[in-house]
């Protein structure tokens, strides 16, 4: 019972929970600063005598949110951006996490890929969309394949990165208990990856919906992009305010997911469990 | 009694890093380790100590000699030996029962066993109310002791230690120490208890061999005739406690001298 009293000790790194009335006060000042924004935007551009196909006030760019609605189909665009950079983020982050692994296991293959795996990371991904759509035409694959390829790679490289910082003495500890290969990748890297897994995925969140708008940019004929395009066309600037904004709105809801996944997955390090 | 654990001229080498050379990392090494015996390698820093765990633990291949466990010549890993070290390696993933449970899911025991097993060693480390714990809720003394469990759940004949104290804070070093040796004295497993601090290896072992630096070979060996080695802390008030530890502090000292 002494040993007990003497060697336990509460939970380590346990910050004291921040009060209520201080979050409050971060609220009130998050609030103020987009009260304060959306005023001078409102606001500002007329005094200076802008005109509204350079900068249309907010009010005008939320009036033209019916209009692009009944005239432009708004809901099927936002659909088809948003099911193009969920697809294109699923595929790449699945291509990105297996070729991670499997380099990772491999020391061999990895060090003969790196260099071609380097270039590839450099080469702007962005300008493989009109050869995506010289490939495969004008219709939602390319924009797919161009998020997939941006999403590819920050994941590729943390899961690699996470492969080869494991512990070695949890490997020689999983060896002496005579497990198999398969055994310690399951039961000591893969876990041990997932916090790197979930940085990756983080980053490819917000990577995906530039695919999406690239994609749409150079040869769609659906989606948030096009609309940009197309509002550019008409000189309709709240068009393309109002466009990127709800592209924004989507990069966020998917990051938004990606945490939640994250702060699930991850619930056992003590960073998480306070927060 | 039984021979545990036996090397018989034991050398290991390795290639150097840069210069193309070879480190001799221990030289001609001869011991055994009886069934059921508690005992301790002590020596300085960078005197092959690890090396010889490795090797015990089949981790390792010598580049010379033989190492044997109960007889069998050791040429990979081998159930009948588990170690610990000074991290204590827990899986920040899995609750206490899950790291405990870890060593036994190399092998093929039934779903009924393994929880017998977890529920055996957390009995014994004391830990039954923090089985569905995580790693980081547990202070470092709880967390080695989950450790030793964890190494005792796939009954091993011998289990090695490498300075499973040497990264706690003196009063957990010491109620820990008294916590593993009612523990791997109640377990009836034979121990090899690698460390560098003489009054740990005294305290807590049956035999004491002293190894010299690089390239590591036994310089002295010395039987700890005090009773109660279940209970460190009333060992180290024995009246012949010092005298012991002058005698390997010497040799200890003597070796560093001829380093220098």
């Amino acid at each position: 019972m002494s040993l007990e009293a003497i060697e336990h000790t509460e939970p380590t790194s346990s910050a004291p929970p921040r009060r209520e009335s201080a979050r409050m006060q971060d609220a009130v000042a998050i609030i103020a600063v987009a009260v304060l924004f959306v005023t001078a935007w409102q606001f500002l551009p007329p005094l200076f005598g802008i005109p509204r196909y350079i900068i249309p006030t907010f009010s005008q760019c939320m009036v033209e949110i019916p209009v692009m609605i009944a005239q432009d189909a708004l809901f099927a665009q936002i659909i088809s951006s948003a099911w193009a950079a969920l697809a294109g983020f699923v595929l790449g982050s699945l291509f990105g996490a297996a070729c991670g692994y499997g380099l990772g296991l491999s020391p061999l293959f990895e060090r003969v890929l790196a260099p071609y795996l380097l270039a590839l990371q450099i080469a702007p991904k962005v300008a493989f969309a009109p050869l995506f759509i010289m490939w495969f035409g004008y219709n939602d694959l390319p924009k797919v394949l161009v998020t997939a390829l941006i999403v590819f790679f920050p994941i590729l490289v943390n899961v690699l990165q996470s492969m080869k910082t494991v512990d070695p003495d949890l490997v020689r500890l999983a060896r002496a208990f005579s497990m198999r290969r398969a055994q310690i990748f399951w039961k000591v890297e893969f876990p041990a990856s997932m916090p790197s897994l979930t940085a990756g995925l983080r980053i490819g969140a917000t990577l995906a919906v530039i695919g999406v708008t690239v994609g749409e940019l150079v040869g769609g004929n659906s989606g948030l992009g096009y609309l940009i395009t197309y509002g550019e066309g008409q000189a309709d600037t709240a068009m393309v305010f109002d466009a990127i904004i709800l592209l924004t709105l989507l990069g966020i809801a998917l990051y938004g997911a990606v945490a939640a996944l994250e702060r699930r997955i991850l619930h056992y390090l003590p960073r998480i469990a306070h927060s | 009694m039984a021979t545990e654990l036996e090397f018989r001229a034991v050398t290991r080498k390795f290639a150097a890093h840069g210069k193309g050379g070879v480190v001799t990392a221990i030289e001609g090494l001869n011991f055994s380790v009886e069934k059921g015996e508690f005992v301790a390698v002590l020596g300085p820093s960078g005197c092959g100590k690890s090396t010889l765990l490795g090797l015990a633990a089949g981790l390792d291949q010598p580049t010379s000699g033989q190492v044997l466990v109960e007889g069998q010549k050791v040429r990979g890993p081998n159930p009948r030996v588990a170690f610990m070290l000074q991290k204590d390696l827990l899986l920040p993933w899995r609750n206490l029962a899950g790291n405990i449970a870890f060593g036994l899911e190399a092998g093929n025991l039934p779903a009924t066993e393994k929880q017998v097993r977890v529920q055996r060693e957390l009995q014994r480390a004391r830990l039954t109310d923090f089985a569905a714990a995580w790693p980081h809720q547990l202070s470092g003394g709880m967390r080695q002791r989950a450790a030793l469990a964890r190494t005792l759940a796939v009954d091993p004949g011998i289990i090695l230690l490498d300075e499973p104290f040497s990264a706690l804070d003196a009063q957990t070093k010491l109620t820990l120490r008294r916590s593993f040796a009612a523990t791997i004295a109640e377990a009836g497993v034979t121990a090899l208890l690698i460390t560098h601090d003489v009054s740990e290896a005294i305290a807590m072992a049956d035999r004491v061999l002293v190894m010299s630096p690089r390239p590591g070979r036994i310089i002295e060996t010395l039987e700890i005739d005090l009773p109660h080695r279940e209970d460190p802390l009333a060992r180290s008030r024995h009246p012949r406690f010092g005298s012991l530890f002058d005698h390997l502090f010497e040799h200890l000292q003597h070796d560093d001298e001829l380093v220098a």
